[in-house]
């Protein structure tokens, strides 16, 4: 049974560097052909100064965040409390939700924390909202996020 | 891609953008290896028919990145994405085609919101509750 005892509990920060091939890679994944992210003379001589990563990069770093808050050993506190699996194989992703606040750049250094905004069970199924903040090397915030998962009880 | 619809400086509330494409057979591996999001259902046949689809499922997220590009793509530079959301309502399988509608339901000065769905060639609903914000400058 969902316990709401393990709202506000934080995972990381995990640490992310972006590489140039890695954030074209996803660019030409989604044949995202914006020019700002796969043109580096184009983006050269726009206000960014250089290639730019496509904003749902940001899945990236997020996404395995909170694949890796899965194994943390507090997060299998958190499991053997809440009477479900947390994993890949019974977890479907239900919903994303992202707030960009600064464009991230190949060379970055993001680093992501992990914490659970809400766990709650509707129609037999078991949601977990995942909340991520993202800041750069600076310290400045890039990305926030809320990805629900679902799973199976 | 092409998009249908006003441009920026006709667009008004309730005005409608849209664009489609064809899913590609590859899209699991290759968002996988673009993404790091491994989840079998995006590319196992037998693990995705033992969770109840048809087959493996393009990656919801793949989708939503569709979307983005819907956005970005039709505001251009120096405009700029500053929030997307969405809940993944169906399953979209490699080779089907979606299309994504986004209607502009505030404008603002230098800030323009999209409610928006996607769906398959059949009008299945793939993703709802889609929300976006765009900063034009």
């Amino acid at each position: 049974m969902a316990e709401p005892k393990y709202k506000g509990k934080k995972f990381g920060p995990y640490e992310n560097i972006v590489e140039i091939d890695d954030t074209k890679k996803y660019a030409e994944a989604t044949d995202d052909l914006n020019l700002l992210c796969v043109d580096e003379e184009y983006a050269k001589k726009s206000k960014y100064g250089g290639i730019i990563a496509p904003p749902m990069y940001a899945v990236t770093y997020t996404v395995s965040s909170v694949m890796n808050s899965f194994t943390d050993p507090s997060m299998l506190e958190v499991v053997a409390g809440l009477g479900f699996e947390i994993s890949l194989q019974t977890g479907v992703h239900g919903e994303q939700k992202f707030e960009f606040f600064k464009p991230v750049k190949p060379g970055d250094k993001i680093s992501t924390e992990v914490e659970i905004l809400n766990v709650y069970t509707k129609r037999n199924l078991n949601f977990i909202d995942f909340g991520t903040t993202s800041k750069n090397q600076a310290g400045e915030l890039v990305t926030k996020g809320i990805l629900t998962m679902i799973f199976r009880g | 891609m092409e998009i249908k619809g006003k441009s920026i400086d006709k667009i008004e509330v309730g005005d409608e953008i849209s664009a489609s494409k064809v899913v590609p057979m590859d899209e699991g591996i290759r968002y996988a290896e673009a993404s790091g999001d491994w989840n079998p259902l995006h590319l196992d046949d037998d693990f995705a028919q033992m969770a109840g689809y048809k087959g493996k499922i393009t990656h919801g997220l793949y989708q939503m990145a569709f979307c983005a590009t819907l956005f970005t793509d039709w505001v251009g530079d120096p405009g700029r994405l500053k929030r997307l959301e969405c809940r993944f309502s169906g399953p979209l399988y490699p080779g089907e085609t979606i299309t994504i509608k986004a209607m502009v339901n505030k404008r603002e000065e230098d800030v323009l919101s999209f409610d928006y769905e996607a769906e398959n060639q059949d009008g299945v609903k793939t993703i709802t509750k889609g929300e976006a914000e765009i900063s034009l400058k």
